[in-house]
């Protein structure tokens, strides 16, 4: 898994690339607890790169809506395509998250 | 070699050498200066020598000198004969007096008392027979000879020769002479020529001094007179005497004479071997200089040919108590005394330096001799102290070495128990002891973690091998389930990943027609996982009643679920139940992976619901689940997976996926339940080929027989 960020305004624009299973879930939880100790609480989360979501993937992203949540900032989701989008749509995520075609639109909704 | 010996021998080495070079040094010096002190004491000793005996010749050529000089001189030989001359002639005097008396008294005749009296007197001899006494007249101008013993032809000869011309120095007439000295002093000396009287005959013109006296009653002169020569005879044979008698160092030095007779010379005098006076000095064993072995008395002739005088240094034999011993080396001083031709010499034996010397070279040898033992008993001592100390300080360096040694022996036989080396001495030693010490504690207590972890992990795994018993256990795993119900067949398998797993499925009866079936997916895996599935379960199992939707089971299962969810955990469930009599499903889908219907003489679908796809359980609280339904006809099943399914990869990293799972369900027509899933299962395993299975793997299938069947 690769993780790449920058600053858009007040948002931080993630990108995540290759796999999120149950090894490196916990990296992805790490990550967005690191962010978030340094005050950042928009997140745009690309997963136009991402090829594999498990379960356990799934689980740190519900983990890191809540914080967001507790923070009363905003995680949006942008580019699911493939088997990512598929198990968004089946674990009923689309429901819960906001998501979006691309990573303009997201932005414009902070 | 042991270090300790090789140290100790490495010292000892060292010491002997400085031992040996101290020795050396100490000895060479020793002798430099002895020697050096043995050359000085050499040439100083002969020095001495050479003075002395120098001296010595040069006191015996005094001597000689002067008896030679005192010959030729007229007083001296006045004063030194004239008593003797005066004697004979008082002899001579009485002899006329006593004949003139007996003239007078007994009556004799003149003549005849002259004739007794010249025959008394004609006989008259001394001096080896040179000496004699003569009478002459007193008559004017000559005198005539009454009598001669020894030229009986001048008596009664008017004296008036002119041979006789040779008194005085003067050529005046000799025996006017006589007359002149008598008439004026009544007697006194004259000296003129005469021939001598020897063995061979008269010998002329050899000069004499002579004394005569006048006899007045008669008007006789009366003579007698010495030699010259004869005096030189006296002179020299004093000489000869004088310088015999010359005695020093105890007797045994002395001083010789010999002539300057060539080729050889003669010995004249030799006080310790007389018997060489008179001898031709050519003996072969007198070729005896130093060196080039010439004969010794033609070096001495040589040297004073030279010089006049000189050393010379020679071979001789050496007087002793018992006589002549061996020769030894001798320095000699000689000196030509010319007049006579004579050489003087003195030797003194120098073997007494050289015998010096040797006990001089004795001494110091013992001295040098002293010294060595001196040095080598110090350095005995240094040595045995060195080789003490060296043994001691290898001995700190080799104990501790020992020491660890018999350590890791102990370690090599015994194993590993944790027992301190205490190493002292220098500083790496104790370091050595320190690492070693400490590497002991590192290896002891990786092997203790070890033992631990190990330990640790063997009871985690034991108890997770009977948590795994408990998950199944919990599970329906008696197939086939109901045997007494033939209105549907149901089989489940179940493939944790690890030995516990977050997959789930059940089945149980609610009523009497109601068959609850369905398939959970926890997020996660493990020990987690397996308690959230535990948890799932029995909560669905304490929910499902008759009377209530399966929609509205599962929306309180997510409400007790999702209460307290600190942790974020959330469960898929597929939850569906059949009424056995008429085959309606009724289910709902909590995010789980949609079931595939098979229905008969159909392809495989999808059973996707109405609406989109819902959220999971557990994960938010509040979500209200929606019934889908369905009416199963006999001989139809439903076919409940996890994504374990659809998930697994073979090595290539390619999922089963969807299309694989269809085609191998692509003839499921009159397969039972158990075969279906067998087939998948191998199916599944063909793909994987053997790679690791990374999710549990959960299959339920529920096949519809129909009322009619029972």
């Amino acid at each position: 898994m690769e993780v790449d960020t920058r600053k858009e305004g007040e948002a931080m624009v993630v990108c995540l690339k290759g796999k999120i299973d149950a090894v490196t879930a916990p990296d992805v939880e790490k990550k967005f607890e690191a962010w978030i100790a340094e005050d950042e609480k928009n997140f745009v989360l690309d997963l136009s790169g991402l090829e594999y979501i498990s379960s356990a993937g799934l689980r740190s992203f519900l983990l890191a809506a809540r914080k967001v949540k507790a923070l009363q900032g905003k995680l949006l989701f942008c580019g699911l395509q493939g088997m990512v989008k598929d198990v968004f749509e089946i674990a009923g995520f689309s429901d819960m998250f906001s998501i979006f075609a691309s990573e303009e639109e997201a932005l414009k909704q902070l | 070699m042991k270090i300790k010996n090789q140290i100790s021998l490495v010292t000892i080495t060292l010491l002997l050498l400085s031992l040996a070079i101290t020795v050396s040094v100490a000895v060479v010096a020793v002798r430099n200066k002895g020697n050096a002190d043995i050359a000085q004491y050499k040439t100083d000793e002969l020095q001495k020598k050479r003075e002395k005996i120098s001296t010595l010749v040069d006191i015996a050529y005094g001597i000689i000198d002067t008896n030679y000089n005192n010959v030729k001189d007229r007083e001296f030989l006045e004063k030194y004969y004239g008593y003797r001359l005066k004697n004979v002639i008082d002899i001579v005097e009485s002899i006329l007096t006593e004949k003139a008396g007996k003239v007078e008294k007994e009556g004799l005749s003149l003549a005849e008392a002259q004739k007794q009296a010249c025959d008394e007197i004609r006989t008259i001899r001394y001096d080896r027979g040179t000496g004699y006494v003569w009478i002459n007249d007193t008559a004017r101008p000559y005198p005539t000879m009454i009598m001669h013993p020894t030229i009986s032809s001048l008596e009664g000869k008017l004296l008036d020769d002119p041979q006789f011309n040779c008194a005085l120095g003067k050529k005046e007439n000799l025996f006017r002479a006589f007359v002149d000295v008598c008439e004026q002093n009544g007697g006194g000396f004259v000296d003129y020529l005469w021939p001598k009287p020897t063995e061979e005959g008269l010998i002329p013109d050899t000069p004499k001094l002579s004394y005569v006296r006048l006899f007045e009653q008669w008007n006789w002169i009366v003579g007698t007179g010495i030699y010259i020569d004869d005096a030189l005879v006296d002179a020299i044979e004093k000489c000869k005497s004088d310088i015999r008698i010359m005695r020093y160092d105890g007797g045994t030095g002395y001083l010789w004479i010999n002539d300057t007779g060539r080729p050889y010379p003669v010995m004249l005098m030799h006080p310790t071997m007389p018997s060489l006076e008179g001898k031709v000095m050519d003996a072969p064993e007198y070729n005896c200089t130093l060196g080039e072995k010439k004969n010794l008395f033609q070096v001495f002739q040589e040297v004073c040919d030279e010089r006049g005088e000189g050393f010379v240094e020679y071979m001789w034999p050496k007087p002793t108590r018992g006589g002549l011993g061996q020769p030894a080396p001798k320095l000699s001083y000689v000196k030509l005394y010319e007049p006579l031709g004579w050489i003087i010499g003195t030797g003194i034996y120098i073997d007494d330096i050289d015998a010096e010397i040797n006990l001089k070279i004795a001494s110091m040898d013992k001295q040098v001799n002293k010294l060595i033992l001196t040095i080598v008993l110090i350095s005995l001592v240094i040595i045995l102290a060195g080789v003490g100390l060296s043994f001691a300080s290898a001995g700190t360096l080799t104990r501790p070495i020992e020491k660890l040694i018999r350590s890791m022996k102990e370690i090599q036989e015994e194993g590993l128990s944790f027992r301190k080396v205490d190493l002292r001495g220098v500083e790496e030693i104790r370091k050595l002891g320190d690492i070693f010490n400490r590497m002991l504690d590192a290896i002891i207590d990786s092997i203790r973690r070890l033992a631990e972890t190990t330990a640790s992990k063997e009871r985690i795994e034991s108890e997770l091998r009977i948590a795994r018993d408990i998950q199944m256990g919990i599970l329906p795993r008696l197939f086939p389930a109901f045997p007494e119900r033939s209105e549907f067949d149901v089989y489940a398998i179940i493939d944790p990943a690890r030995e516990v797993g977050g997959d789930l499925y059940d089945f149980f009866f609610i009523d009497e027609d109601s068959f609850c079936f369905l398939v959970g997916d926890v997020s996660g895996k493990g020990v987690p996982a397996a308690f959230f599935m535990a948890v799932t379960k029995t909560l669905i199992k304490a929910v499902a009643e008759t009377g209530r939707s399966a929609g509205e089971i599962v929306t309180k299962v997510n409400e007790d679920l999702s209460a307290e969810n600190e942790s974020c955990m959330f469960v898929t469930l597929f939850y569906a139940v059949l009424n056995v009599k008429t085959g309606e499903v009724h289910y709902t889908n909590a995010g789980h992976n949609p079931p595939l219907l098979l229905a008969q003489k159909e392809k495989a679908v999808f059973l996707r619901g109405r609406g989109h796809p819902q959220l999971m359980a557990g994960a938010l609280d509040g979500v209200t689940y929606r019934t889908d339904s369905l009416v199963l006809s006999p001989g139809d099943s439903i076919f409940l997976y996890t994504d374990g399914v659809t998930e697994a990869m073979n090595n290539s990293n390619e999922l089963y996926s969807d299309d694989r799972l269809l085609q191998a369900l692509s003839n499921f027509d009159g397969k039972s339940p158990e075969d279906l899933i067998n087939d998948v299962m191998k199916n599944i395993t063909e793909f994987t080929g053997g790679a690791e299975q990374s999710d549990d793997i959960t299959i339920l299938t529920l096949k519809f027989k129909g009322p009619e069947a029972s």
